[in-house]
């Protein structure tokens, strides 16, 4: 069994006075892993660190088994990464095929004509290609998400490192934006961030839950909701031993905690399990969203 | 894909391109530069000079789709690009006459007579007499719209000459119809 | 002009293979012009290959990013095209702002020129001279990195060497900066090589910045070192009496030593652009 693609080992992270990553370890392999977790749990930060684009205080990180801390293993490991930020920016005049032009030349793709072949293949990947000539600024916010999506898929990564990709985007953008990734995801290796628990549903068969800077829970979404088994009932009101409990469409409360004698319990959600790990601020994020 | 925009008319395609639309452009391409390459095929006896023309064409329908006004067909706008582009590759060069012209029967058949009939009425036979240096001159001015200079430089003959021949072919046609 | 009248196929066939005569084709063409079914039909004829072939082209054509004036006037000097759309993606380099570099320098210059002989030639001189010196400095720190360059993070991602970008950019801005202050020395000509006495300080102030860079980020490096360049011009003059005290063989060679070191520094410390932000 060969090594995985990402290995985290007690990685630390810490800005000014906020400690962003406190000690968080697991592995990705091929396939699509997930990062579940709430604003500040430090996605953003360990995504970043797994595009090489930001050091380790402490810890140890391995990327294609490489190590991104020696300049010319991180070179080799950039020649096979494609990275799509969280909030990507873009130079304001350029179309959407000059903007990905761009960035396969920061790619090394030197050869104009070729060069030129792939930024279109990666457009139409994305079902840019009508729109390559249209100014960024003239695109819509799911069009403009493509585009940085677009500019990762440039040179067929085998470690794909995407940032919070379905933000902003209404469902049926993001059901299309599943699809372009689970195709590309059978012998890569995929790690997405989201706080959409219907992403992780739909498309990871690994699920990491990060909260405060740490990996609450590593394992399959089935072993998530387990979590939640026996821990999920309804009730008329708001039930006095629930961690968490709102309403729902109905009327009914759903309550998720330590369920008492002769509830009405219900099949968990992949959500419940992953409210249940990271309590009520999830929950308030959620409602904002 | 194309079957989507088979209704769309070609101002709507254009107007489409306007905006940034590759694929409206690639349906107007797939719709006239067929004709526009044989057309120009007929001005120039070079392939490759054609092809260029044509692509050169289109990019140009790309950029300057904007300042289509919708007058009058799109595929005379688009002729308009097309023969200037190439009156423009020719200019200046030495190039053979061009051969296309003054091919094919001189004597038409009573279904020819018909269809001249329909287009230029008893104007097509009399053209169809002229000789071929006064017919390519009649072709390019009147019928590709050129003007004394582009016509010169399409047909790499001094202006003065294009302008006696296009009297010397009014003449002719005058007395062919008379 | 009729409208229910249609070329049949012969006819087509025989325009597509250059066969039929001119007035039958000139017809045609009229007709063709006016007439969608029949260019469909003629379509049929047409040869499939050269049209992909042309519609390569023209997909080149049309998709090949648009080079502005300066990414032209870049490849007309030689710059290959790939360096020549890096550069032209800075946003010290776009022509709005290197209009406004050369005007502020065409005003300093003019201004000593205007008052030639007069008791506020100096003075003028001495502004063109600081100025000339600071521009660099202020394009490098608008030339890179975050808040300044919107695909910041995706470039540290990609595996081209993010010193080199800064290092291509940082030398088209000295160079442009020195270009216009050349010209803007010509409007002084009686001043001889003092005109031109801002070379050296802009190499080692521009050098400074990109060593500095390596620690602190592009924009509070140029400010650090336009602010002390500044200081260091007037603290001089006011010390030693001499207006262009900054600009002497002795602070040139301070320059010299600057530019030595800090070229030292950049080589050594070279990696850290690879890194990404600090923050």
């Amino acid at each position: 069994m060969s090594l995985p693609t990402v290995q985290v080992t007690g990685v630390e992270k810490s800005f000014l006075r906020t400690r962003a990553l406190n000690g968080v370890t697991f592995d990705a392999g091929a396939g699509i892993t997930g990062l579940l977790g709430p604003n500040g749990a430090g996605k953003t930060t360990l995504l970043r660190m797994i595009a090489t684009v930001l050091a380790p205080d402490a810890g140890d990180l391995r990327l294609l088994g490489w190590n991104p801390g020696k300049a010319d293993e991180r070179l080799s490991i950039r020649r096979r990464l494609g990275y799509m930020p969280q909030e990507p920016g873009f130079h304001r005049s350029f179309t959407a095929f000059e903007f990905v032009d761009y960035v396969a030349i920061l790619k090394e793709m030197v050869e104009r004509r070729a060069r030129h072949e792939e930024v279109r293949r990666v457009l139409s990947l994305v079902g840019l290609e009508a729109q390559s000539g249209r100014k960024i600024r003239a695109l819509s916010g799911g069009m403009r998400r493509r585009v940085a999506l677009a500019q990762a898929l440039l040179g067929d990564p085998d470690l794909l490192v995407l940032d919070e990709p379905t933000a902003g985007l209404d469902p049926e953008q993001r059901l299309r934006f599943r699809e372009i990734v689970s195709e590309r995801s059978a012998d890569r290796t995929v790690v997405l961030s989201t706080h959409q628990t219907e992403d992780v549903a739909a498309l990871c068969p690994r699920v990491v839950v990060m909260l405060d800077g740490r990996e609450l829970f590593d394992g399959t979404p089935a072993e998530l909701i387990d979590v939640a088994r026996g821990r999920v009932w309804l009730a008329g009101e708001r039930a006095a031993g629930a961690h968490l409990s709102w309403r729902t469409g109905d009327g009914r409360h759903r309550n998720i905690g330590d369920a008492p004698e002769g509830a009405d319990l219900v099949e968990p959600s992949l959500e419940d399990g992953y409210l249940l790990l990271v309590g009520r601020r999830a929950l308030e994020e959620e409602e904002a969203a | 894909m194309d079957a989507d925009r088979a209704g769309e008319g070609d101002d709507a395609l254009l107007s489409a391109v306007a905006g940034g639309d590759r694929d409206a452009l690639r349906v107007l391409f797939e719709r006239h530069a067929p004709w526009l390459t044989m057309r120009l095929a007929r001005r120039s006896a070079d392939p490759g000079l054609v092809e260029e023309v044509v692509q050169d064409t289109f990019v140009a329908v790309w950029k300057g789709a904007r300042r289509y006004r919708g007058t009058g067909e799109v595929a005379a706008w688009i002729w308009g690009i097309g023969i200037r582009r190439l009156v423009d590759r020719l200019r200046g060069r030495p190039h053979p006459v061009p051969s296309p012209l003054g091919r094919g029967a001189l004597v038409a058949s009573a279904e020819d007579e018909v269809l001249l009939g329909v287009e230029h009425g008893d104007l097509g036979a009399a053209l169809n007499r002229l000789s071929p240096e006064l017919r390519a001159v009649m072709q390019a001015t009147v019928l590709d719209g050129l003007s004394t200079r582009e016509a010169a430089s399409l047909l790499g003959i001094p202006q003065g000459t294009v302008k006696t021949r296009m009297m010397r072919a009014r003449a002719e046609m005058r007395g062919a119809l008379a | 002009m009729t409208t229910t009248w249609h070329a049949d196929e012969t006819l087509l066939a025989g325009y597509a293979d250059g066969a039929i005569d001119d007035a039958r084709a000139s017809s045609l063409e009229a007709h063709l012009l006016a007439c969608a079914p029949c260019r469909a039909a003629l379509s049929t004829h047409a040869d499939p290959a050269a049209l992909t072939r042309m519609w390569a082209e023209v997909t080149e054509g049309v998709d090949a990013p648009r080079p502005g004036v300066i990414e032209r006037a870049l490849r007309a000097v030689g710059v290959p095209d790939h360096a020549a759309r890096l550069l032209s993606a800075t946003p010290s380099l776009r022509l709005s702002w290197l209009i406004a570099e050369a005007i502020a320098l065409g005003q300093s210059a003019g201004h000593a020129n205007v008052v030639h002989g007069g008791p506020r030639e100096d003075v003028a001189m001495f502004g063109f001279l600081v100025l000339a010196a600071l521009l660099p400095v202020l394009g490098v720190a608008f030339a890179y990195g975050p808040g300044v360059d919107p695909a910041y993070e995706m470039g540290i991602a990609a595996p081209m060497r993010s010193g080199r970008l800064l290092l291509i950019r940082a030398v088209a801005v000295l160079g442009a900066s020195i270009l216009f202050a050349g010209l803007g020395a010509l409007a002084v000509p009686w001043r001889g090589w003092e005109a031109v006495a801002w070379l050296l300080p802009s190499l080692g102030l521009t050098l400074a910045t990109l060593a500095l860079s390596t620690a602190i980020r592009p924009r509070v490096a140029a400010s650090a070192v336009a602010t002390g360049w500044v200081v260091f011009a007037i603290a001089l003059q006011m010390g030693s009496g001499d207006r262009f005290a900054a600009f002497r063989s002795g602070a040139q060679l301070v320059f010299v030593t600057v530019i030595v070191v800090s070229a030292w520094v950049l080589a050594r410390r070279r990696e850290t652009f690879e890194e990404g932000a600090f923050r």
